[in-house]
């Protein structure tokens, strides 16, 4: 059995205090290396309970639990892009690199990498705004991937994606696997939970369905 | 039709949502604002307190205080000690006047000790009126003391015995009082009251108008940029719908209305305007709403990214305020160049319907404005051409293409192309991260160059530390001989700046006030001994000098009158006329008898040296620029793509404390950037309210971007409460110069703060520090529990 990293006990979460409850009483917990997919219906809560892991909501039930230094090493990717259209591809990961206290000579290594895993070295210096959506995807992916994360939480990260930008998301998906990061990933697409995921879990009405 | 009124809809919401509604209830909210802090009495320049001491205890001194006393410009005269001094600057004298002992006997044998007035620089305006006044008085003074030595020498010989000085003392000291008290009787109108307050009024109304044009229609043009990239015209145009942009104009026509309803209004109680002037006036104001709407539609369409138009424009608008002298100070620019600034135009425009000038008269001052209109013409057209081109370059690029795909074969070609990327990324390995993300804020390399010129611009407009001369026109209507000796004795004065024009032309500078007013000599001045009325001085729309100039001019009148007077005073003393030899010792003596130690001296106390009399200190023209330019800079918190970069960073452990920290920096790098190029003093206290100036710009802007308003939406809010804090903190006017509550007004503004703190006061920056931390600190998202370790 794999070493756990996260535990999440009785997770309740209210938008407003009175309000509707998103999340109530989830219970999960997720192994090292584990890809955990997350499906739902729309308004279900997936978000929201990644948002809550990330630590971007405060939650009022329950406790979320982590191994010594992997909250530190978690990387969170939304669904919506969170990058800089004016800036260039390398540009958003230098960015990214810097605001999390890499070197520059790690930052470019590693960003370097990363394009060239996601086929996108020819488009390291043009600006986000000229690239294609899929593009642009897997430039959001490789954000989150510039120091190495010990959890992942992808908030549907091929949604709008072509082909070959799903295909080289998954392929890196798949290695960053192989090197030990547990992912948590919501998807409502063509088949990537049951071709990635080592469990699935339902989400509804903020509840758990194994 | 319908497309028309969809885009009609459209323009409304985007211009609100982008903080339109500020840009518009900014005249509403500020100019009732500003009238009420000058209205009646509160306003204007009050009569303002002095002190004497007088050591001398003569007959004279006592004279002269009592005269003092009946000056309507002192409120109050008050007899203190030497010791005394210090204390009366501080409880608010604007001077002390100090009669040495045995001043006025001692004077008329060049020798004693001089005079001595202590100006309180505190209350810099009023300093410097008490100051053109006493000089004014003083060099009568000397005059009369020279004439009298001269003709008593004349009348006596080389030793005047013991009555005969004393005879001497007296009529001259006689002579004196009804020089000093009958001086400014050679002006033609009677009233010399300051004509500051109106002159403030006129600028800032003029500065306001252009402000409040300016940015209305930046407002409506902002979302052009985005509009055009994302191909929402051309699919405009392409359903079927016509007007996309007539009717952002139509819109700002609509919405400018209240606002010219509430100016015609303004102007119809104000100055009793007729119908057709009225017309005139909104004639005018749409002129420049369409001027203004050309322009800016055309810099946004050619710059295509909102950001740096925004800069560029804000830039533009500040350069003009602080270059044409409306505003600030007297304008920097060539009066050829600032003649076609639209806040000329509006202050030229404001005079000539308060003068109740024809249109007809007015129609040529208002012509300048065409430029803007074709500069947005050019500009559209520009963009036209560039569209057109990169279209023509899109269809040809299938041929290029295969070109390129043949000559990837050869490894130089691909060599470039690898240079090229890592070209782009020089910079990234170059520069640590703050300045990389002061670099791309700015708006890259076009960005930093013109924030560079920027910064030239205002090096220059700080750099020119020429002593201010008070520059008037003069129209010699008399042609005689004392026109003509006038003329040469003001042209030697060195405050004084003349310059000579026909009769004709009079009114037209008056119009412009490019210089502070108009002197005609009249005619008859040449051989009118009484010379009543024979002056005639008419101040410019923006004059802040009047009574200055006034009493220079009137002293040299009074000088010259001692000297033509010279032969009746010698011939009253011998009782008889003079002779030709007596004539001629007169003429050696006037030469002989002239004053070689100084009969006065001015100091200054309680505050720093003025560079500028009447302009604000350059420390209120960086308070004012920086917060205008760091408000447009931090309005990128509020943009949506920043909004969830901002979110995202919260995820990661550290991320959002160095971004915040990298982003302080980037400002504090600007705020030093503009400290230097206004070649501010380097001192503790002002690197102390830069600090706590820029943090509380950081913070407060932020707060308002990120906790406050929608995307865009501060663009119009901080130009309401830029103007609002500049107006308040004394960023255009010094407010010592007012009377009552009003000048306790700063202590209620960041940038009156500011302006403390670089004065010495510690609280003010302390108050700064602290609002700085707690807007950072709320616009610091965090979430309120954090998750437990295993």
């Amino acid at each position: 059995m794999e070493e756990q990293i996260c535990e999440i006990r009785n997770l309740g979460l209210h938008y407003q205090r009175g309000g509707r409850a998103v999340l109530k009483g989830l219970s999960l917990s997720f192994h090292k290396g584990e890809i955990l997919g997350i499906r739902g219906e729309n308004g279900a809560g997936k978000s929201t309970l990644l948002k809550a892991l990330a630590g971007l909501l405060p939650y009022g039930e329950g406790e979320i639990r982590f191994a010594p230094k992997v909250q530190k090493e978690l990387s969170y990717l939304p669904q919506d892009l969170s990058l800089y259209e004016s800036l260039t591809a390398m540009e958003n990961l230098y960015f990214y690199g810097k605001i999390q206290g890499l070197p520059k000579k790690v930052i470019f290594t590693r960003a370097t990498w990363l394009l060239r895993e996601l086929g996108l070295e020819e488009k390291a210096g043009e600006r986000l705004s000229t690239l294609s959506g899929g593009m642009k995807r897997r430039v959001h992916l490789a954000s989150a991937l510039m120091k190495r994360p010990a959890i992942l939480l992808l908030d549907e990260p091929t949604v709008g994606c072509d082909n070959e930008s799903y295909e080289r998301i998954l392929s890196l998906l798949r290695k960053m696997k192989a090197q030990g990061t547990a992912m948590l990933l919501i998807s409502h697409g063509r088949g990537e939970l049951e071709e990635m995921a080592d469990r699935i879990v339902y989400l509804e009405d903020g509840k758990i369905r194994e | 039709m319908n497309g028309f009124l969809a885009a009609l809809k459209k323009d409304m919401c985007l211009f609100f949502r982008k903080g339109g509604l500020f840009s518009l209830l900014f005249p509403l909210l500020l100019l009732p604002l500003f009238l009420f802090f000058f209205r009646g009495n509160s306003g204007g320049l009050q009569a303002f307190p002095v002190s004497v001491i007088d050591e001398d205890e003569t007959l004279m001194s006592k004279t002269l205080i009592r005269q003092m006393e009946e000056v309507e410009l002192f409120s109050e005269v008050h007899k203190i000690s030497r010791e005394d001094i210090s204390e009366e600057l501080e409880k608010g004298s604007v001077g002390v006047l100090r009669i040495p002992k045995d001043f006025f006997y001692t004077a008329y044998r060049f020798q004693g000790e001089p005079v001595e007035l202590i100006l309180n620089e505190r209350r810099a305006t009023e300093s410097a009126i008490l100051e053109s006044v006493f000089t004014s008085i003083m060099k009568i003074m000397e005059k009369e003391q020279e004439m009298s030595l001269a003709v008593f020498h004349t009348a006596y010989g080389e030793k005047l015995s013991a009555s005969e000085e004393e005879e001497l003392y007296h009529r001259a000291s006689e002579r004196l009082l009804n020089s000093v008290l009958k001086r400014q009787l050679i002006f033609q109108n009677e009233e010399v009251g300051a004509n500051v307050a109106f002159a403030l009024v006129m600028r800032i109304a003029s500065a306001l108008l252009f402000l409040f044009l300016s940015f209305i229609s930046l407002s409506m043009v902002s979302a052009v940029p985005e509009e055009e990239k994302k191909g929402i015209v051309s699919r405009f145009r392409q359903m079927g719908g016509r007007g996309f942009y007539l009717s952002k104009f139509l819109l700002l026509l609509l919405l400018a209305l209240p606002v010219l309803a509430l100016s015609l209004l303004f102007l119809y109680k104000a100055f009793a305007l007729s119908p057709e002037l009225l017309l005139f006036f909104a004639l005018y104001y749409n002129l420049s709403l369409l001027s203004f709407y050309l322009f800016f539609w055309g810099l946004f369409s050619l710059v295509r990214e909102e950001r740096l138009a925004k800069n560029f424009s804000v830039c533009l608008i500040f350069l003009l305020l602080l270059f044409t002298g409306r505003l600030f100070s007297a304008g920097r620019l060539p009066f050829s160049l600032a003649r076609f600034s639209p806040i000329s135009i509006n202050a030229v425009l404001l005079e000539g319907l308060r003068r109740g000038y024809s249109p007809v008269r007015l129609m040529p001052f208002v012509l300048p404005l065409g430029l803007f209109l074709l500069l947005g013409i050019l500009l559209r057209f520009m963009h036209s051409f560039t569209e057109k081109r990169s279209s023509l370059e899109k269809e040809r690029v299938p041929e290029k293409r295969g070109l390129l795909e043949k000559e990837t074969v050869f490894p130089k070609r691909r060599g470039f192309e690898e240079d090229r990327i890592r070209g782009k990324q020089f910079l990234m390995h170059c520069l640590p991260f703050p300045l990389w993300r002061g670099y791309i804020l700015l708006g890259r390399t076009v960005g930093v160059l013109l924030f560079l010129l920027f910064f030239l611009c205002l090096g220059r407009y700080a750099g020119d530390k020429t002593q201010e001369k008070i520059a008037f026109y003069l129209v010699n209507e008399d042609g005689g001989e004392w026109s003509r000796e006038l003329l040469r004795d003001l042209d030697a004065e060195k405050s004084l700046e003349i310059r000579l024009i026909p009769e004709r032309e009079k009114e037209e500078k008056l119009l412009y006030g490019d210089k502070e007013g108009v002197l005609t000599i009249r005619k008859g001045y040449t051989g009118d001994k009484e010379e009543k009325g024979k002056l005639l001085y008419e101040s410019g729309s923006a004059s802040l000098s009047e009574m200055g100039l006034r009493e220079i001019v009137a002293a040299v009148v009074a000088g010259e009158k001692i000297e033509r007077g010279a032969n009746d005073y010698l011939s009253s003393l011998l009782g008889r006329e003079i002779r030709a030899d007596e004539q001629d010792l007169l003429t050696k003596n006037q030469k002989q008898y002239k004053r070689t130690s100084p009969l006065y001296t001015v100091r200054k106390q309680n505050g720093a040296t003025r560079e500028e009399l009447f302009s604000p200190r350059r420390e209120a023209v960086y308070a004012f620029l920086l917060y205008f330019f760091l408000f447009s800079l931090a309005s990128v918190a509020g943009e949506g793509e920043e909004k969830r970069v901002g979110a995202r960073l919260q995820s990661i452990a550290g991320a959002s404390r160095r971004y915040l920290i990298g982003l302080f920096l980037v400002f504090l790098g600007i705020s030093l950037c503009f400290f230097f190029a206004l070649r501010l003093d380097f001192s503790f206290n002002a690197l102390l309210s830069l600090l706590s100036y820029t943090l509380f710009l950081f913070g407060f802007s932020r707060f308002l971007s990120v906790r406050v308003l929608g995307e865009g939406a501060e663009t119009g809010l901080s130009l309401n409460l830029g103007l609002f804090f500049c107006l308040s903190g004394g960023a255009f006017m010094d407010f010592s110069a007012l009377s009552g509550w009003v000048k306790y007004l700063p202590y209620l503004s960041p940038v009156g703060l500011f302006l403390k703190g670089t004065e010495g006061d510690l609280v003010a920056p302390a108050i700064l520090l602290a609002i700085g931390l707690c807007t950072c600190r709320s616009s610091y998202d965090r979430p309120m529990r954090s998750p437990f370790f295993l």
